[in-house]
C-alpha cells in the first residue's frame, strides 16, 4: 500500500477517524493493527521477521536496564545490535557479498558459478533496524529508559507513516508522544494535509515527471555523452530530492493527522554552502543517526586529524552501503567522504591562517552553486547501474555539448522543457523562502477563496498528471 | 472535528466536479457507453464493455468467441450451434480471456460453446501490458477498490483533452456500427480488401518476447475451467499473413505450436497455404476478412474444405494422433519457404 495507491486513500481516512474517536488509552492498540494491516498489504509473511526483531530488540533493552554490571550491559548491547543487524545483513547484502566474492575469484581466474539466493527484502527494513539500532544504544547510554510497554515498542518500529522510507525515529522522540493524551487539533490536521499535498506535488508531479528522461539516459548511459548526460545529471539531482523529501513530507504529513510530530528530514539542501552543511540538511534522520551511532562513538572529532579522517571515510561508506547492495552506493558515499575531508582541510587552512569566512552574498552563492555542482557529480555514481556506466560518464559527460543532440537523446521537447524547468523554478523559489518562513504555515494568512484555490489547483495537478504518467495515451484509430 | 469533515466533504465535491462529468460525457474509450458506445474515432475498451455489455444482456447469447482483434472479423453468424457473441478485443490474450470467462460465470452467464482464436500474439505478448493502456485494460475484480481504481484511470483529463482531437476529426460512415455491437460484437465484415502485400513487412511489435510456458498454462486454464462449467471449448489458431507468419516462425510460433499440440487438441489455420499467401484474404499483414473466417466456420463445425488446402495445413483438426506429423508439415513448409525456424 503505496501513499500514493487508491487503498491508502481509504486506509487513512478509516484509521484517521478511528484514531480520534477512540479514548485515548486504546488508540495504541488501534495503530498497531494499522501497522499490521499496511505492512501485510506489502507482503504478509515479512510481519514475522518485523515481529522477531521487535522481541529481540526489546528483550535485550529490558536486559540491559536490569543489568547491573556495565560489562554484562555492554554484551547484551552488542548481542542486540549482532541479533538486530542480523537480518538487515542477511536479506540486504547476501546476494551482493556472494557475487562480490564470486567476481574477486573470477579476477584471480578461480572459475566459479553464479551463487545468488532468491530473496526478497523485507520492505522498510533499512529503516526499522536502523529505529531499533538507535533505540538499544539510546537505552545503553542511559540517554532514555527502557519501553516496558511492548505493543507501544512494537507501535514505535512499526509505525506505518515512516516505516518504509523514514524519517529514522529516535524512541525518545516517539515514546512521549504516544503517552501522551492527544485532543484533536484543526490547525495541525491542516497543516499536515497541506504537507501531503506538498510531497505529494514534490513526489508525483515534479519526481515522477523527471524519472523518464533521467532513466532514459542512465539506462543506456553508454549510447550517449555530452550534454545529455549533463542534463540527465541534473534532472536526476532534481528527481531525488522530489522523491525523497516528497514522500518524507507526506510521512510527517500522515503522522501529524494522528497528532505526531515526526523529525523534519529535509531542510532546503541545495542551498547548503558545503558538503558538511548539506548532510545537515539532506536526510536529517539518516545523517544524524550515522553520526550519533557510528561517527561518534568512532570518536567523532575528538581524535587526531588523521583519525578523523578515517572516522568520516568510514560512516560515509556505511551510509553509502546502507542505500544499497551495490558498489555505485559504496562509491557514493565514498566520494561524499572525500568531500568532507577535502573540506575540513581547505577551511582549516583558510581559517589557521585567520582568515574569515566571507559572509557576502555572493560568496554565498558561489559556495551554493559550488556544493551544488559537487552533490550532482557524486549523484551520478549514485544512479548509475554500475561503476564501469559511472566511469562512461564520467569520462564522456563534458565530449560534445550539441543542445539538439541531447534534446534528442533525453527525448525532451520544448514543452517538456518548459514544464520541467517550471518545476525546478518552483522548487527553488519555495525552497528558498522556506529557509526563512514556513511558507506552509504562512498559508493562514491568505484569504480563504485564495487558500482553497491553491489547496484545489495543486490536488488537480497531482491527480491530473499522475493519471496520464500512468498510462500511455495512445489512440488507434478505429479502422476496422 | 465538524469543521474538518464539512470541509473535506466539500472539497470532495469540488474535486468530483471537476473531474467525473467531463470525463464521463466525452468517455473516449467508451467505458460509461456500454450499451451504445459512440462510433468517435477512439479505440473503445472493447474487452471491457463487451464484458459489461453480455453482463447486462445475457438472455441474448449463449455462446462466445474470444480472441483479438483479428478475430473481431470471425463471421459469427455463421455458427448454428449457438448465438454467438463475438468479444474480439485489441491484442486480447487467453490469460484475459479467462479472467473475462471467469467473471462471467461469476455474473450468472455460463456459455454453452466458447471458440477461443490464438495466434503469435498468444505466444509474444504480455498480458501485464495491457494494464497501462486504456484501450486494453482488463474488465477489474468486483472488489470496490479495483473498480475504482479501474474508473480513475478513465479520468485522465489530459488524455481525454487530446482524444478530443481524434473525436472532432472523425466522420463516422458506419452507420451499422451500434447494431453490429449490440447484435455480434464483430467489426464491419463488409469491408473489402484491397490489399497489396508487394511491399508488405510480417506484422511485429517492439515489444514481442516469447513466452510460451506461460501462454500454455493460460490456455490450459481456459480448457480447466470450461471443463469445470461443462463449457464447449474449441480452440483455433488464427490464418497468419505469410510474412506476418514468416516472422513470427522466426521468433518462436513453431515452438509454442508444438506444445501446444502437446496440451490440446486444435483446428489449424497457421502455415502457408493457398489462403495465407493470397493479398485479398487480408486486410493488411494483421487482420484476415470475414471471408476467411467462413472458410474456417466451414472446416471446422462443417468439415467442408477444399482437400488441396487441408494438405496444406488449413483447417486440420490436430490430435494427439496427427499432432507430430502435422509439426512435421508445418516445418517442412518453412525450411521449404526459406524460412529460419527459431531454435535450429
Amino acid at each position: 500500500m503505496l501513499f500514493n495507491s487508491l487503498a491508502f486513500a481509504f486506509f487513512m481516512p478509516l484509521v484517521f477517524f478511528l484514531y480520534w474517536a477512540l479514548p485515548h488509552k486504546l488508540r495504541w492498540m488501534m495503530l498497531l493493527i494499522a501497522n499490521a494491516m499496511f505492512y501485510m498489504s506489502w507482503e504478509p509473511k515479512y510481519l514475522l521477521v518485523i515481529v522477531a526483531m521487535t522481541i529481540v530488540s526489546y528483550l535485550c533493552a529490558r536486559l540491559m536496564e536490569k543489568s547491573k554490571n556495565g560489562k554484562q550491559k555492554k554484551v547484551i548491547l552488542i548481542v542486540g545490535i549482532l541479533l538486530t543487524l542480523a537480518s538487515l545483513l542477511f536479506f540486504k547484502y547476501t546476494n551482493f557479498t556472494l557475487s562480490s566474492i564470486g567476481q574477486i575469484l573470477k579476477m584471480c581466474s578461480v572459475p566459479v558459478g553464479e551463487y545468488t539466493l532468491k530473496l526478497m527484502m523485507p520492505i522498510g527494513i533499512s529503516f526499522y533496524t536502523f529505529q531499533m539500532v538507535g533505540y538499544l544504544a539510546d537505552v545503553y547510554k542511559g540517554k532514555i529508559t527502557a519501553q516496558h510497554h511492548i505493543g507501544k515498542y512494537a507501535l514505535f518500529v512499526s509505525f506505518f507513516p515512516n516505516i518504509l522510507s523514514g524519517p529514522i525515529e529516535r524512541a525518545g522522540n516517539m515514546f512521549v508522544q504516544f503517552d501522551e493524551e492527544k485532543t484533536f487539533d484543526y490547525q495541525e490536521t491542516v497543516y499536515g494535509l497541506r504537507l501531503i499535498l506538498l510531497g505529494f506535488l514534490k513526489k508525483m508531479v515534479f519526481a515522477d515527471s523527471m524519472s523518464k528522461y533521467v532513466d532514459q539516459i542512465f539506462d543506456h548511459a553508454t549510447q550517449y555523452q555530452g550534454l545529455g548526460l549533463i542534463i540527465a545529471i541534473i534532472l536526476f539531482t532534481f528527481q531525488i530530492y522530489c522523491d525523497f523529501s516528497g514522500y518524507s513530507d507526506i510521512a510527517i504529513g500522515v503522522a501529524r493527522l494522528l497528532g505526531i510530530q515526526l523529525m523534519t528530514n529535509f531542510k532546503q539542501p541545495y542551498y547548503a554552502g558545503s558538503v558538511k552543511e548539506f548532510w545537515s540538511r539532506w536526510h536529517i534522520s539518516l545523517s544524524s543517526w550515522f553520526r550519533d551511532y557510528v561517527y561518534i562513538p568512532l570518536g567523532g572529532n575528538r581524535v587526531s586529524k588523521a583519525r578523523r579522517n578515517l572516522n568520516l571515510m568510514i560512516t560515509f561508506l556505511a551510509s553509502g552501503l546502507w542505500h544499497g547492495a551495490n558498489w555505485t552506493y559504496v562509491l557514493w558515499g565514498g566520494i561524499h567522504g572525500i568531500y568532507q575531508i577535502v573540506e575540513n582541510t581547505v577551511t582549516e587552512l583558510i581559517h589557521g591562517k585567520g582568515k574569515k569566512p566571507s559572509t557576502s552574498v555572493f560568496n554565498r552563492l558561489l559556495h551554493v552553486l559550488l556544493t551544488f555542482i559537487l552533490v550532482s557529480f557524486a549523484w551520478m555514481f549514485f544512479r548509475a547501474n554500475s561503476i564501469s556506466d559511472a566511469w562512461y560518464i564520467m569520462t564522456h559527460m563534458f565530449s560534445g555539448f550539441d543542445w539538439n543532440q541531447a534534446m534528442a537523446d533525453t527525448t525532451m521537447s520544448y514543452l517538456s522543457i518548459a514544464k520541467t524547468s517550471a518545476a525546478i523554478l518552483f522548487l527553488v523559489v519555495f525552497d528558498f523562502f522556506q529557509q526563512k518562513r514556513d511558507l506552509l504555515k504562512d498559508m493562514d494568512r491568505l484569504k480563504l477563496p485564495v487558500r482553497w484555490l491553491i489547496y484545489v489547483l495543486f490536488t488537480v495537478i497531482v491527480i491530473v498528471l499522475s493519471l496520464h504518467n500512468g498510462v500511455k495515451q495512445e489512440f488507434i484509430y478505429f479502422k476496422f | 472535528m465538524k469543521k474538518l469533515v464539512t470541509k473535506l466533504i466539500v472539497f470532495l465535491l469540488i474535486l468530483g466536479l471537476i473531474f467525473i462529468p467531463v470525463n464521463v460525457i466525452i468517455d473516449p474509450y467508451n467505458i460509461f457507453h456500454y450499451e451504445e458506445p459512440r462510433n468517435n474515432g477512439v479505440e473503445p475498451n472493447k474487452n471491457f464493455i463487451k464484458t459489461k455489455y453480455v453482463i447486462h444482456n445475457q438472455d441474448k447469447f449463449d455462446s462466445l468467441v474470444f480472441g483479438s482483434s483479428r478475430a473481431g472479423f470471425f463471421n459469427v453468424s455463421k455458427l448454428t450451434d449457438g448465438v454467438y457473441y463475438d468479444m474480439a478485443s485489441s491484442e486480447a490474450l487467453p490469460a484475459e480471456h479467462v479472467r473475462t470467462l471467469n467473471i462471467l460465470i461469476q455474473h450468472g452467464f455460463i456459455p454453452k460453446n466458447v471458440i477461443m482464436l490464438i495466434d503469435d500474439i498468444t505466444c509474444f505478448v504480455d498480458p501485464k501490458m495491457h494494464e497501462r493502456i486504456l484501450y486494453r485494460v482488463p474488465y477489474p475484480d468486483q472488489d470496490i477498490l479495483s473498480q475504482l481504481s479501474f474508473y480513475a484511470r478513465y479520468c485522465d483529463l489530459i488524455t481525454t483533452y487530446e482524444a478530443l482531437e481524434v473525436i472532432k476529426e472523425e466522420n463516422p460512415v458506419d452507420p451499422d456500427f451500434l447494431e453490429r455491437y449490440q447484435t455480434t460484437g464483430t467489426e464491419n465484415l463488409e469491408i473489402t480488401s484491397e490489399f497489396d502485400g508487394t511491399n508488405a513487412v510480417g506484422y511485429w511489435a517492439d515489444y514481442y518476447e516469447l513466452r510460451t510456458d506461460e501462454a500454455i498454462s493460460d490456455i490450459q486454464d481456459m480448457i480447466d475451467l470450461c471443463n469445470q462449467y461443462d463449457i464447449h471449448l474449441t480452440i483455433m489458431t488464427n490464418p497468419l499473413y505469410h510474412k506476418t507468419y514468416a516472422r513470427a516462425v522466426e521468433s518462436g510460433y513453431l515452438e509454442f505450436i508444438e506444445r501446444l499440440s502437446e496440451t490440446t487438441d486444435f483446428y489449424n489455420f497457421s502455415g502457408i497455404n493457398h489462403v495465407t499467401i493470397e493479398d485479398r484474404c487480408y486486410y493488411e499483414a494483421s487482420h484476415y476478412t470475414a471471408q476467411v473466417s467462413e472458410w474456417m466456420i466451414s472446416a471446422a463445425f462443417q468439415d467442408e474444405i477444399d482437400p488441396v488446402v487441408k494438405a496444406q495445413g488449413f483447417g486440420v483438426h490436430v490430435t494427439q494422433e496427427n499432432r507430430e506429423e502435422f509439426i512435421s508439415l508445418l516445418k517442412e513448409q518453412a525450411r521449404e519457404k526459406g524460412i529460419r525456424i527459431y531454435g535450429e
